[in-house]
């Protein structure tokens, strides 16, 4: 195959950025971009800023390699498969090799190690990579950046979410009272 | 925090064009309002139900996206509840829930709690035992005179009706729908052991139905019997020996009994079985091993036609280890489900419960610990039940005051 084809991509503060086909592939957004045909002039993107795009660029990185082992394993599925049926036969839960635990286990260390280090960011990049995964349609990450962000809801009073949000209270006097009269809770 | 806005490109020089302004003005925006629709609701998604309650009332938008979230994701792990009585003047000391989403035990301080310990105003009768027909969330209190039940998620809601006419004591109580059927129970003077009652909550009146089968005269009371209902059926199996028998609420007859065949690896076989409904899945929970030893929990699903049981999964050994501990020799595992879940407890100490929970037919076990050190007592019996609490139970809670949860641990 001819060497891995490269794209460009432009910021909404301009700056551009040269990245290959398949990282960018992970953004179902830019994915279908490249597919509509767009792939061999720059590709805008307005609502990236170029100080979060190589933080995002980094996530993809790391799971290019997940699409393509997906890929390679297509047969490998199958296995698992008629393994599944055995065991439903045997009447037992499915008993995996061991090798091949041990293989999928470490693997999946790994990834949560790389991930607790890749999502020790503050606030602030955590709401941007919220917005650039959501506008670049990257499920995993917008997935895991909306899981950091759920606890930091968590066990709050709404008070302390506005705090931590930066939220206006928006609602008249009136309509808190009916607000809060339906949803009395017990830590305030 | 968030006040402080991040370095925007202050050189306004470099970009120069007006693209390169619209851009900043895009990223003052972006930073001022950095968290509300789509992503919003996503991250709403990820919320237990009881924390959606306080992110309902940050603001209007927020109020909005909550309902949004529900919508997209209605949570539906059902809490398992634990109500703590005094053994011997069934009055309620407490109560507690265990909510799997965010795997956190609540307390929960009742106020009305004469709904749940006496049956008359005048309090020199005596209470009348708060009982779980561990059939679609139903408690009830039989007296002689009075039977009152609830059946919403967190009781708030007490119907009292006349006790049915035939007098009996730990008889089946089921509900179906709408309705509740008392059957069997025993009693010294009345000609039919297998009566059978039910009753209609729209018309309030009782009606008798076919009796129950003449195998279950010996077993027919809810010491020996588990039961397993939908709004139209009604399912009791022989704890010991597995006879199944259905009941269907349209007709108000009984079908025929089997025998349900386990298939374990030998020498190991099923002692004891409970079932209930996990959704539309009829689910058996065999233990097995010997009632002194326990050396295995299964779960399988029986087919409501034919009765054949295909296994769900097992407990894992190290749970299994866990539960025989966390039992006396005297008392057996108890079962409560719902939903997807599958609780599986210690009716006398539930301060360790186990529960699985099936995912895409796959079986996923965990176990979680009581904080609530109070319940340890043995002055104390306990009362289960596992419901689904949505955002309108709770607010119906709140509303009427006579609830308060408080979350106990993390």
């Amino acid at each position: 195959m001819a060497s891995p084809k490269v794209i460009v991509l432009r910021t909404c503060d301009g700056e551009t950025f040269e990245v290959d086909e398949s990282v960018v592939y992970v953004s179902e957004t830019i994915k279908n971009m490249i597919e509509d045909g767009c792939g061999d002039g720059v590709i805008p993107l307005p609502n990236v800023s170029s100080k979060i795009f190589p933080k995002v660029i980094e996530y993809c990185k790391k799971h290019v390699s997940d699409f393509e082992s997906l890929k390679k394993t297509s047969n490998g599925d199958e296995k698992e498969k008629d393994k599944d049926d055995d065991s439903s036969k045997k009447g037992k839960e499915a008993v995996p090799d061991v090798e091949e635990d041990a293989e999928e286990k470490a693997r999946v260390e790994e990834l949560k190690e790389w991930e607790t280090t890749y999502m020790d960011i503050d606030q602030q990049v955590l709401f941007d990579l919220l917005q650039a995964a959501n506008y670049l349609n990257i499920k995993g990450l917008l997935l895991m950046a909306a899981e950091k962000a759920a606890s930091m809801i968590r066990g709050k009073t709404p008070e302390q979410i506005r705090e931590t949000f930066n939220i206006k209270n928006d609602f008249t006097p009136e309509e808190y009272e009916e607000v809060r009269r339906e949803n009395a809770w017990a830590f305030e | 925090m968030a006040k402080t806005a991040k370095t925007i490109p202050q050189d306004r020089e470099k970009t120069g064009s007006r693209q390169g302004d619209e851009a900043q003005e895009l990223l003052l925006l972006l930073q001022e309002a950095p968290i509300h629709g789509d992503v919003l609701e996503t991250i709403l998604t990820r919320l237990p139900m009881l924390d959606m309650v306080a992110a309902s009332r940050v603001s209007k938008a927020w109020r909005g996206a909550v309902s949004t979230s529900l919508r997209i994701s209605p949570r539906v792990k059902p809490w398992f509840i634990v109500y703590t009585l005094h053994h011997r003047n069934h009055s309620l000391t407490s109560a507690c829930a265990f909510d799997p989403a965010s795997r956190v035990w609540l307390r929960i301080d009742i106020g009305d709690v004469h709904q749940f310990t006496t049956n008359t105003i005048a309090a020199s009768t005596a209470s009348p035992a708060l009982r779980s027909s561990h059939s679609q969330h139903l408690l009830y209190k039989l007296s002689a005179g009075l039977f009152s039940f609830s059946f919403d998620a967190l009781h708030l809601a007490w119907h009292k009706a006349e006790a049915p006419q035939v007098w009996r004591q730990d008889p089946i109580v089921a509900r179906l729908g709408s309705r509740v059927l008392v059957a069997g129970g025993t009693c010294d003077f009345v000609d039919d052991p297998l009566a059978v009652e039910m009753y209609d909550t729209g018309s309030r009146r009782w009606e008798t139905c076919e009796p129950m089968p003449e195998l279950l005269k010996d077993s027919a009371t809810s010491t020996w019997l588990s039961t397993a209902a939908t709004n139209s059926r009604l399912y009791l199996l022989e704890k010991r020996s597995r006879l199944i028998c259905s009941f269907d609420a349209e007709t108000k007859t009984w079908g025929p009994t089997f025998n349900l065949i386990l298939n374990t690896n030998a020498p190991v076989a099923v002692f004891h079985s409970i079932i209930g409904f996990a959704g539309d899945r009829l689910v058996l929970v065999g233990l097995m091993g010997e009632p002194e030893e326990l050396q295995g929990l299964g779960l399988w699903e029986v087919d409501q036609v034919t009765y054949e049981c295909r296994k769900l999964g097992e407990m894992p050994p190290a749970m299994v280890e866990s539960l025989r501990n966390a039992n006396s020799r005297l008392s057996t595992p108890s079962a409560s489900m719902e939903g997807d879940f599958i609780y599986v407890y210690n009716p006398s100490n539930p301060e360790q419960i186990f529960f699985c929970e099936l995912k895409e037919g796959k079986c996923q076990w965990g176990e979680a610990m009581n904080p609530m050190t109070n319940i340890r007592s043995r002055m104390h019996r306990f009362v289960f039940t596992c419901s689904r609490v949505g955002m309108g139970d709770l607010q119906k809670a709140m509303a009427t005051g006579n609830r308060r949860l408080t979350v106990e641990s993390e």
